[in-house]
């Protein structure tokens, strides 16, 4: 997410996938830890596809972003003047809500927590929704250049994906987190 | 008294229909690859409905004996898994396949020879990896034919980067551009099935060691 918000906001050069590849690379890592720690520990509080769900959904965001970001880059002199703000913070409140879930899930908060950060992220996915609808608007309008409005529409609706994956891992969390309770 | 063998003969018609279901995917994409070989001709959609429905038909009878049988080996929540993730595959080639015929003019001078290699490859990993699950892999094994599914995933990412690149560049006409890609897509989400397919019976292989 930083590596996004740095993207977006660099108005001087052109912008590196590096960052976005290695924090997507470092989230796969994990992710394979966690498959393997699976094999070797024997008790563990979760159920093995639990903690797998958990792993898969955290995954999918990082990898959204990467979507994005080389899209991005790819159409760099179509988009750079785009003003994706709106999305931006919600992207930003979106990541931080899901971290601070998982902190609350490590410290066993218990459901009533949990439950209050899921209606957080579930807003801002409503809010998501909302913002790409009006940019749409705006893309598919008939005085606006057809090609940048079919690459922007493809990023716009990527940015709103990656809100959607959020979503996931904290319904996922909850869904664990109510088994558990 | 049930028999020891009566219950494992149950569980090989659930590996028998779980094969059968991933050579349905492998022929429709067999199909498919037929139609991006030869992109300039009108394609029949008969192959693919085949390929679908029997596809589907297999999938009905899956769930059918998950609820009739008892199965010993496998559980019901991943051969139902795998069995959705695997009727997805001639699903979205069907997709794929229609939108092929009503954008024929936009496609007719497209070379598809990178996908049908990447098409072939993963829908060949599925099926062997499918056939695994009889015989008990390890978990080493698995992991070695899941490597090589989301490499063959993993170069279909960078082949569609490397097409919209062109397809953005101000050479081709918007509405071609909007016809390409969604027909890129479909054909990466058709990998990316497959990818999905190989996830499961790796998740399947990691619960049983």
């Amino acid at each position: 997410m930083e590596a996004l918000k740095s993207t977006l906001n660099n108005g001087a050069g052109r912008p590196s996938l590096e960052s976005f590849r290695e924090a997507r690379r470092q989230n796969k890592a994990i992710t394979e830890n966690i498959a393997e720690l699976q094999l070797r520990a024997l008790v563990t509080s979760f159920e093995r596809e639990d903690i797998e769900a958990v792993a898969e959904a955290l995954y999918k965001i990082p990898k959204t972003v990467e979507k994005f970001a080389e899209r991005y880059l790819l159409s760099y002199k179509h988009v750079r003047d785009f003003d994706f703000t709106r999305q931006l913070v919600l992207l930003e409140e979106a990541t931080k809500s899901v971290l601070e879930m998982v902190q609350a899930f490590r410290a066993l908060a218990g459901m009533a927590e949990i439950k209050r950060l899921d209606r957080r992220i579930q807003r801002l996915e409503n809010e998501a929704d909302d913002v790409v609808l009006h940019l749409v608007g705006q893309l598919i309008a008939p005085e606006f250049p057809t090609l940048r409005g079919i690459i922007l529409k493809d990023l716009v609706e990527l940015n709103e994906k990656v809100v959607d994956r959020c979503r996931d891992a904290s319904g996922v969390i909850a869904r664990v987190t109510m088994k558990i309770s | 008294m049930i028999s020891l063998q009566k219950l494992l003969s149950k569980d090989d018609r659930f590996y028998d229909l779980l094969e059968a279901s991933a050579q349905e995917a492998r022929k429709s994409v067999q199909a498919l690859n037929r139609i991006l070989s030869a992109p300039n001709k009108t394609p029949s959609m008969e192959a693919f409905h085949q390929s679908k429905a029997a596809d589907k038909e297999i999938t009905e009878q899956i769930n059918q004996a998950l609820i009739t049988s008892f199965v010993t080996q496998l559980d019901r929540e991943d051969i139902e898994m795998l069995s959705a993730v695997l009727y997805k595959i001639p699903k979205t080639v069907e997709k794929f396949a229609e939108r092929f015929i009503v954008s024929a003019a936009h496609a007719a001078k497209a070379d598809f020879s990178r996908h049908i290699r990447l098409l072939e490859a993963g829908t060949n990993q599925v099926v062997q990896m499918v056939e695994q699950l009889r015989r008990h892999p390890t978990v080493e094994e698995i992991k070695s034919m899941n490597q090589n599914l989301q490499r063959v995933e993993s170069e279909a990412d960078d082949l569609i980067l490397e097409i919209l690149g062109d397809l953005y560049s101000d050479r081709h006409h918007p509405t071609t551009v909007l016809a390409m890609k969604d027909l890129y897509e479909l054909l990466e989400k058709v990998i990316d099935r497959c990818r999905d397919g190989g996830n499961v019976v790796t998740h399947i292989v990691l619960k049983h060691s």
